[in-house]
């Protein structure tokens, strides 16, 4: 052992080492403390302007840390939560769980999880409101306490907006699911097709109006259920109908459209209608289509028996005709040449019969002949003016007009062709047109009141046309329907069998105006 | 004068034979009752006139007209007809006519014409 001084100094020395060392050790603590208290600060301020709850709790599930956004969340101030059992902010129901569930998070050393996942995560306000919340939790040991941290988010707005969409998309569904119902239930056949002309939709009276499967034509082209003469015009027609942006309309107008059976390739007529609609960016083309396969026949049988009965009453009208005339030669030819004979006989028996009061009764025999005369010529002219097989429609035409003029005292001129070029016209053409003529004629006198008629035959272009004009009332539309026009009707009728246009209408100066146009 | 009668109506035709054979100075030389063998038989007699019917048994008197006249323009065409309208009349007259008379009501001016036409014809 040295000397005590020695043993002294060193401990003066150690001590002074020692010194010095506390010294610098206490500077070194005093250094890292001021930092600390720095960061502290600095996490302190992140931690109070951070958007998310921050709640810290000790093992003891007592609250040492709650943030501003905290204290928003809960209604709770710094100060009175600090202490409080977390329990506080729970829902009494959910306590028991999360206390162990904390528990288990501790034993198990995993440093942070997501809470609650699947399921929905309840917070109590001080209010006593629950809230939906999201939350993670955290551990951490510092100065041997465990600390748990949880960082919560209020989702309330999230699951309103989540519980919305839910809402709406199944009432989206069900309106869905309601339109398919009434599409598929439809009694015609609804189609879609795409931009690409494939289709997309095809319903119930579809599947059986093809006779295919919808598993089997969704998808495929249009042209599937259309005869293929019509197939690259409908194309056209699609595109252009796509382009004009209209809505809907009818297919095909006056045309019958006609469409294919899958299953046999038979055509059948159809009556259509189509629309548009874009739906995420694309187009959309929807056609409602029936079969008038029944309706198209009843009409052609229609169109077959109008056509039979028009043939049947133009020959019931010739027929007359021909009988009329028959009748009309032979009053002339025969009653006539007899009447003739007898006024010849009577003009002889007055030349060699003495003056006296028999000369009298032979005269007026005379007269009573010549009236049986103009009579039977009457008669005979009313049933068949013979002079349209003899002369033809210009004179026998310019005949009646001055004979109606005659007759009625109605003022009535009539204009011809310059070159007659009616002579090729058919008897029967000529006898409609003359009778047209004199029917007017008779409608002019009976029901116009007129004092003036103008008559004009046309031809041209190897077409005859008629004119008879009054400057009378004027006829109103509902007489044109009237049971008394039937002369209008019988004309009407006998000009449409010929292949011509009639039309009766105001004249513009007034009056009535009758036009009629027939090939010759 | 030589008069050729057409008439159809066997009853008018014999009291026209009796009408102009009634007027001095006529003669019939023949008559027909249809277009074709008028023709025929007024070419075959050349008569001086020819009292014409416009409806005949066949064709008409403005059939007859048409074939005799370019041919025989010297011949007087008297039509006697039922048909007297003004049409009947200028077809007549168009187609060379000399008289159109209404066979019912100018039956006596017919022969009255027929008369002077004997006359001037002596």
């Amino acid at each position: 052992m040295d000397s005590p001084w020695l043993l002294g100094t060193v401990i003066v020395a150690d001590m002074l080492v020692i010194a010095a060392g506390i010294v610098v050790a206490t500077r070194e603590v005093l250094v890292a403390e001021q930092r600390t208290v720095a960061t502290q600060a600095r996490l302190s301020a992140v931690v109070d302007s951070a958007m998310d709850a921050i709640i810290t709790v000790d093992e003891n599930q007592k609250v040492v840390l709650f943030n501003r956004a905290a204290e928003k969340l809960f209604l709770c101030s710094r100060d009175e939560a600090l202490g409080t059992p977390l329990e506080h902010f729970i829902p009494e129901r959910f306590r028991a769980a999360h206390a162990g569930h904390i528990e288990r998070f501790a034993r198990t050393g995993v440093t942070s999880r997501r809470m609650g996942d699947v399921t929905t995560l309840w917070a109590l306000r001080t209010d006593g409101h629950e809230l939906p919340i999201e939350a993670s939790i955290s551990q951490a040991a510092e100065g041997g306490r465990r600390l748990f941290t949880v960082i919560l988010r209020d989702i309330t707005l999230r699951k309103q907006a989540e519980a919305e969409s839910v809402r709406m998309r199944s009432a989206l569904d069900a309106t869905q699911a309601r339109l398919s119902a009434i599409v598929d239930s439809a009694m015609d056949a609804v189609i879609t097709v795409d931009e690409e002309q494939k289709i997309v939709l095809f319903n119930r009276a579809a599947e059986q109006l093809f006779r295919i499967r919808r598993e089997e034509i969704l998808g495929s082209a249009l042209d599937r259920l259309m005869p293929a003469r019509f197939r690259s015009s409908h194309r056209g027609h699609i595109e252009n109908f796509g382009r004009t942006g209209t809505t809907s309309r009818r297919m095909g107008d006056t045309t019958t459209l006609w469409a294919l059976r899958a299953d046999t390739g038979e055509e059948f007529p159809i009556e259509a209608s189509i629309s548009q609609a874009s739906e995420g960016g694309r187009r959309y083309f929807t056609v409602i289509l029936r079969d008038i396969t029944t309706r198209k026949q009843s009409e052609d049988a229609l169109l077959a028996s109008q056509a039979e009965l028009r043939e049947l009453s133009a020959r019931v009208l010739e027929a007359r005709e021909e009988e009329k005339a028959r009748i009309a030669r032979e009053l002339h030819d025969e009653l006539g040449q007899l009447l003739t004979a007898l006024k010849m006989d009577l003009t002889w028996l007055r030349e060699r019969m003495p003056e006296g009061e028999n000369k009298g009764k032979l005269d007026e025999m005379g007269s009573l002949l010549d009236q049986t005369v103009t009579s039977t010529r009457r008669i005979a002219a009313d049933l068949r003016p013979l002079m349209l097989d003899d002369l033809g429609l210009g004179d026998a035409a310019t005949w009646l007009v001055d004979d109606f003029a005659k007759r009625s005292g109605i003022t009535c001129k009539i204009e011809l062709p310059s070159h007659d070029g009616m002579e090729n016209a058919s008897k029967s053409v000529s006898t409609a047109v003359y009778r047209a003529i004199q029917e007017s004629l008779t409608n002019v006198a009976r029901h116009s009141g007129a004092k003036n008629a103008w008559v004009v035959l046309m031809t041209e272009n190897g077409s005859i046309e008629v004119e008879v004009e009054d400057d009378g009332r004027g006829i109103a539309p509902e007489d044109l329907a009237k049971a008394r026009s039937l002369g209008l009707k019988g004309m009407k009728e006998r000009i449409s069998y010929l292949g011509g246009s009639f039309e009766v209408a105001r004249a513009p100066r007034g009056g009535t105006r009758l036009r009629i146009k027939l090939p010759l | 004068m030589q008069v050729f009668i057409v008439e159809d109506s066997e009853a008018v035709r014999n009291r026209l034979i009796a009408m102009v054979e009634s007027v001095p100075g006529a003669q019939i030389v023949g008559h027909a009752s249809d277009a074709k063998s008028a023709v025929n038989n007024i070419l075959a007699t050349n008569p001086d006139l020819v009292v014409l019917d416009i409806t005949l048994a066949t064709g008409t008197g403005f059939d007859v007209l048409r074939a005799v006249h370019p041919r025989a323009p010297q011949i007087d065409f008297y039509m006697l007809s039922n048909f007297a309208t003004p049409q009947y009349r200028q077809l007549a007259s168009s187609l060379g006519a000399r008289g159109f008379f209404d066979k019912s009501n100018e039956f006596e001016r017919m022969r009255d014409a027929i008369a002077s036409r004997a006359i001037w014809q002596d």
